[in-house]
């Protein structure tokens, strides 16, 4: 009992509801169990020591995993005991396997079976979460389900009645208990730091202090804990940043017991590594970097990168420029977002030399007004046709080339970067089109082939 | 090829067995070479092809190395220094940024692929989206892949598995993460922990997944999340490949699903540098087996800048040329190395000879000779003229060494100079010498102006820069020395040999060079104190209070006193004087030479068509003027809008169609149609004619084929046009 409660720290009161309703080896079973939390609060955790510490029979099975019903059911009976490669396709196949097993086995073997990331059988048949809900009545065994979720029970619709499964909840770790989790990893995160330097043995104790880990995860959770709960995310960001709070102990430039200097290296650092939360890029140097000039090099390209990628995530027009594209693309890219944001009874006003003067109705100067506040280029991107776009093309273009392969083939090209939406077959009758890029990305391209976005918009006209 | 009883041209199927399939494969290419084996021309073809893909190949491997170890190291990184700590669920993953030239990625995954295959591991799974539209397909792609990718080797490592046979009979439709677990435990940690060590024991399965964003997101997300709840126990690493940016990767994925995924970014080389290495190291050289001229040159390079940013694209075009230069014409065995010319001069026929005599560039050479004996003897005598020959294609020899040097010691002075001018890359530099004779050039007197006002820091530098490029060519030619001089002992007095260029004059280049350096350093403080006594006698005059003209005066003098050239200023005007004089000799367009068309090629209007291919062009040229394609006399139209009744019925209705508005009206269509096949009948028996109707209908259903018409549900008598 003592080492389960050490094993799962922080989640006491449900490690009791849990070891309370599953109860002892003889009593039944209760019909099924619903577990909701967010992320990393230790739900499966729980569940799994505890269904290792009682020692029933259970499946894990991740509902992910199981695009098709039929694995599920079929990993659930190779995983029961059931020894035949049996076949299993529809609900009604389970559960009358479920009882051949019940007839063979003890009478009254409590089986449990849990479903992780319950959310996905939403999307499969309707009728699946409901046989599960009451998978005892179907079936003549001493069995219970276990749903676990992200999301609560409201999230989820029958179209019938079903039997309620009991509700256990989990919260999410205070800042205290997330202390005390990421404390118990101490010896990993110190042996995480020595395998990344070599080290004296004098600094060693001095890493290995637990006061120094102490203070450091108290500066660090001061930053993180307020955009970020989540602790398994919490753990690398600080696995990451222990390292470089540790490193001017190990350069002998401050004296491990000097508190507030290390605060004052540290939180610069802290705030930097906020803006890649949840990226997961590892900056970190390749273990044995080879030696000599290429070294140096290296390490700058390194630097350089981190600093690029920061502003690549903050602005989309650096993203823009973190890639170059052929000349025309750029050009098709720019005729597919005019196309994308301008009405096509505009098309001839904007792109024409000589349209003609439009005679402002009074009506149509207060339709505009009206819609002002509803810009195109505010309300997304409008479907356009491979015509349009290729006459948009060739009216923004200033030279005269020939529509060859290669120039649809880049409409293809453009489809597979994600930066154009639609089929990527070029067919002249059904083929539409959607442009997917931003304002911003859209003037940093035209810029580098110096054409003026605005000039061509209709809301800016 | 097997031919067919079918009369209609298509293309067929034919199912055959697969051992009957790779019989086929082998014969193939010795088709080409039965027909062609004894072709000069396609001996030589061949060799230099070989040649040219060998380099490409040494070049890939070196640009690609470092990028290729760095990522090895990193997939070796995990897994194999374990038992650090459980870092939980997190798939360590390596991101390639591979830039948006796609048809060049292939190759970089494959040299991947193979570098990890040598040194990580054999469980290799590389799935491409067009293999995974679901999670199902993907998940029993990887599987499989992972699972059997390893006995394609094990074949030739070992033979001692007998128990793999069962495994191999797993279907693909069995294969879930399941079973890869279970077959990896078997085979890593259940079976024999003792016979292999700690090392081999655990082996990394590597996923690859090359065009990261034409998966469909929700698909990669639910991948990740399976792969991550199994990582505890298969030790996975993915590799992506994302072509435009790491942001694109976040994009795609939420960060419940990014936090699973530890990510290491690595940039591969942009395209548009590459490109100018494989042009500069491997086409640019004199010792490139084939040359292009300006044009098809700039043609090729645009198609890469403009259009796709592909190298094997480019490389690929660049073979087509090449096919295009050699085919069928035995005087381009003459493409060949300087020691064989003699060889292959001597073998050539007498239509071989005739053939290179009707050459354009021959024809200057010949009204160059005064005596009229020569003229004769040229034309008549064979052996003469292969004697000729020999001298003119090695001094072409020596020229495109010379070209090729001052195309480089050009672009390193130029470089660096405002504006750009003439351009930054050897490339460009080389289509503007190519083209004309870039000495007349404004642009060519601008930049030799800018040389003009360089400091003298830059200016050593760069000469510096260039005497390694003169040193590095040398280098090249010197053990070819001593064959070339015996070609010019040949007492040919009458023809004059030039000794400037070749091998020579680049050495007096050097040696010019040399000392113009030594001037320039040595010029150094002497200008320093020169232009401080300017100064300095400035600084008197100015000292002394004057009316308003004197100070004019003053700085009237001032100025020309400036004028007075200090030595450095010297120096570096003689030096760019001998430069224009030298690029003057050096630089001459490949146009002006003697037999330019044996090594350059410059057919660039055929290699168009072939090269940047535009169908709907094709399509409109055949239905309008359908004499280009089918060379009949019967179609001869006046104009491109004129009609006559012998065309082809598409055709007819083609022109037809392209006079009507955004509907036709198929009646009306139908009357125009047989208002030009019957011109003389009147309407009513026009239209009792079925045969008209029965043709008719056939074109409109082969426009609508072709995608020009498409029938609308609105009107029914009524299609709608799809071009315009």
């Amino acid at each position: 009992m003592e080492e389960l409660y050490k094993k799962v720290p922080c989640r006491e009161s449900q490690l009791n509801d849990l070891l309370n309703l599953l109860g002892d080896y003889d009593e039944p079973l209760p019909y099924s169990l619903f577990l909701s939390g967010s992320m990393a609060t230790g739900k499966s955790l729980c569940i799994e020591s505890v269904l290792k510490y009682l020692g029933y029979k259970h499946v894990i099975v991740d509902c992910i995993e199981c695009y098709s019903p039929k694995l599920m059911y079929e990993s659930i009976l190779t995983e029961l005991g059931s020894d035949l490669e049996i076949k299993s396709d529809t609900m009604l196949d389970l559960t009358n396997a479920l009882n051949r097993i019940g007839n063979s086995a003890v009478r009254y073997e409590p089986m449990v079976v849990v479903f992780d990331r319950a959310e996905r059988l939403r999307t499969m048949d309707q009728s699946v979460m409901c046989a599960f809900l009451r998978l005892r009545e179907l079936c003549n065994l001493n069995i219970c389900t276990i749903f676990i979720t992200h999301l609560v029970y409201d999230n989820f619709y029958f179209k019938m009645g079903v039997r309620e499964p009991i509700k256990i909840f989990f919260p999410n770790y205070n800042k205290d208990e997330l202390f005390k989790i990421i404390f118990l990893h101490h010896k990993s995160f110190v042996r995480h730091v020595q395998s990344n330097h070599d080290i004296d043995i004098e600094i060693k104790e001095e890493l290995e202090k637990p006061e120094l880990f102490a203070n450091f995860l108290n500066a660090f959770l001061s930053v993180f804990y307020r955009p970020c709960r989540d602790l398994i995310e919490l753990q690398n960001m600080a696995r990451v940043n222990f390292v470089k709070y540790c490193e001017p102990i190990i350069k002998c430039e401050i004296q491990a017991q000097d508190l507030s200097k290390l605060w004052r290296h540290i939180s610069p650092i802290l705030k930097t590594s906020l803006e890649l939360l949840y990226l997961r890029i590892s900056a970190s140097k390749s273990s044995n970097p080879s030696p000599g000039k290429e070294n140096a090099e290296h390490e700058s390209q390194c630097y350089n990168f981190e600093h690029t990628l920061k502003d690549e995530l903050t602005s989309t027009k650096t993203f823009a420029q973190s890639f170059e594209l052929p000349y025309y693309a750029k050009f098709l890219l720019i005729a597919a977002y005019l196309a994308s944001y301008n009405p096509p009874k505009e098309d001839k006003r904007l792109f024409m030399k000589n349209h003609g003067k439009q005679r402002k109705r009074l009506q149509q100067v207060k339709a505009k007004a009206k819609i002002s506040e509803k810009l195109n280029t505010q309300l997304g991107p409008k479907v356009f046709t491979l015509d349009r776009l290729l006459a948009i093309f060739y009216a923004i273009l200033e030279e005269k080339i020939g529509l060859t392969s290669n120039l649809l083939a880049q409409i293809a090209t453009l489809v597979e970067l994600k930066l154009i939406a639609g089929s990527k077959e070029i067919d002249l009758d059904v083929s539409k089109y959607k442009c997917i890029v931003g304002y911003d990305f859209i003037s940093a391209v035209a810029q580098t082939v110096g054409f003026n976005v605005r000039k061509y918009l209709y809301d800016f006209i | 090829m097997e031919s067919t009883v079918s009369v209609s041209k298509g293309v067929f199927l034919f199912s055959k067995g697969l051992n009957k399939k790779h019989s086929q494969k082998k014969s193939n290419p010795n088709l080409f070479d039965n027909i062609f084996k004894k072709e000069p021309w396609y001996v030589t073809y061949k060799r230099n092809w070989k040649y040219i893909e060998n380099k490409l190949t040494e070049l890939h491997c070196k640009t690609y190395s470092m990028l290729l170890n760095d990522m090895v190291n990193y997939i070796n990184s995990f897994y194999f220094n374990n038992e650090t700590d459980e870092c939980g669920s997190i798939i360590p993953s390596a991101t390639l940024l591979t830039g948006v030239n796609q048809p060049d990625h292939v190759s970089q995954f494959t040299a991947l692929i193979s570098k990890i295959r040598q040194e990580v591991t054999s469980h290799i799974a590389m799935v491409n989206s067009q293999d995974a539209p679901t999670l199902k397909h993907l998940v029993e792609n990887t599987v499989w892949q992972l699972i059997h990718g390893y006995e394609a080797l094990d074949d030739i490592e070992s033979k001692d598995s007998q128990d793999n046979n069962e495994i191999k009979k797993i279907k693909k439709s069995q294969c879930t993460l399941k079973v890869l677990l279970k077959w990896y435990n078997s085979k890593y940690i259940t079976v024999s922990p003792k016979k292999k060590k700690c090392i081999r024991m655990k082996r990394s399965l590597v996923i690859i997944i090359p065009d990261f964003e034409s998966f469909n997101c929700n698909v990669l997300q639910d991948f990740v999340m399976i792969i991550s709840s199994y990582v505890p126990a298969l030790p996975i690493v993915f590799v992506f490949g994302v072509a435009t940016a790491v942001s694109a990767l976040h994009k795609s994925l939420p960060y419940h699903v990014s936090s699973k995924l530890l990510i290491k970014v690595f940039h591969s080389h942009s395209s548009p540098v590459y490109m100018n290495q494989v042009l500069e190291d491997i086409f640019l050289t004199h010792t490139s087996p084939f040359h292009l001229s300006g044009k098809a040159f700039e043609l090729l390079t645009d198609v890469f800048l403009f259009y796709d940013f592909s190298v094997t694209g480019l490389v690929q075009s660049i073979k087509y040329c090449m096919m295009d230069h050699y085919y069928g014409d035995n005087m381009k065995a003459l493409c060949c190395e300087r020691e064989n010319i003699e060889e292959t001069v001597r073998n050539l026929s007498t239509d071989d000879l005739e053939s290179i005599r009707q050459l354009l560039s021959f024809r200057p050479f010949l009204e160059a000779q005064l005596d009229c004996q020569t003229r004769i003897n040229l034309f008549e005598d064979d052996d003469f003229f292969r004697e000729v020959l020999c001298t003119e294609i090695n001094k072409l020899h020596d020229y495109m060494y010379t070209f090729y040097v001052c195309v480089r010691l050009l672009s390193v002075l130029v470089t660096d100079l405002p504006k750009n001018v003439l351009g930054k890359s050897v490339r460009e530099i080389y289509t503007k010498c190519a083209v004309e004779c870039v000495t007349g050039t404004q642009g060519f007197k601008e930049c030799m102006q800018l040389l003009n006002f360089q400091s003298q820091m830059k200016l050593v530098e760069n000469i510096k820069q260039a005497l390694k490029i003169i040193n590095a060519a040398l280098q090249v030619v010197s053990p070819v020395k001593p064959l070339r001089s015996t070609p010019t002992k040949n007492n040919l007095n009458n023809i004059q040999l030039s000794n400037d260029i070749g091998e020579k004059f680049v050495k007096t280049i050097r040696v010019h060079l040399l000392m113009f350096s030594r001037q320039i350093e040595n010029a150094n403080t002497e200008t320093c104190i020169l232009t401080d006594n300017i100064e300095k006698g400035d600084d008197n005059s100015e000292n002394i209070p004057g009316n308003r003209y004197k100070l004019k005066e003053k700085l009237l003098k001032a100025t020309r006193v400036d004028k007075i050239q200090s030595e450095f200023e010297m120096v570096r005007s003689r030096f760019v004087s001998y430069l224009e004089e030298m690029f003057n000799k050096g630089l001459q367009p490949p146009h002006t030479q003697i037999f330019h068309e044996i090594f350059f090629f410059s057919d660039v209007a055929s290699v168009k068509k072939h090269i940047v291919g535009s169908p709907r062009g094709a399509l409109h040229t055949a239905l309008s003027n359908p004499i280009h394609y089918l060379q009949c006399s019967c179609c001869l139209l006046a104009s491109s809008e004129s009609v006559v009744d012998t065309l082809p019925d598409v055709c007819l209705a083609y022109k037809l169609h392209r006079e009507c508005g955004k509907h036709i009206n198929l009646f009306d269509w139908l009357q125009a149609f047989a208002a030009v096949l019957r011109p003389e009948d009147d309407d009513d028996q026009r239209q009792q004619d079925t045969n008209i109707h029965i043709r008719f209908t056939r074109a409109v259903a082969e426009l609508q084929f072709l995608g020009f018409i498409k029938s609308s549900k609105r009107k029914t008598d009524h299609v709608m046009r799809l071009t315009w």
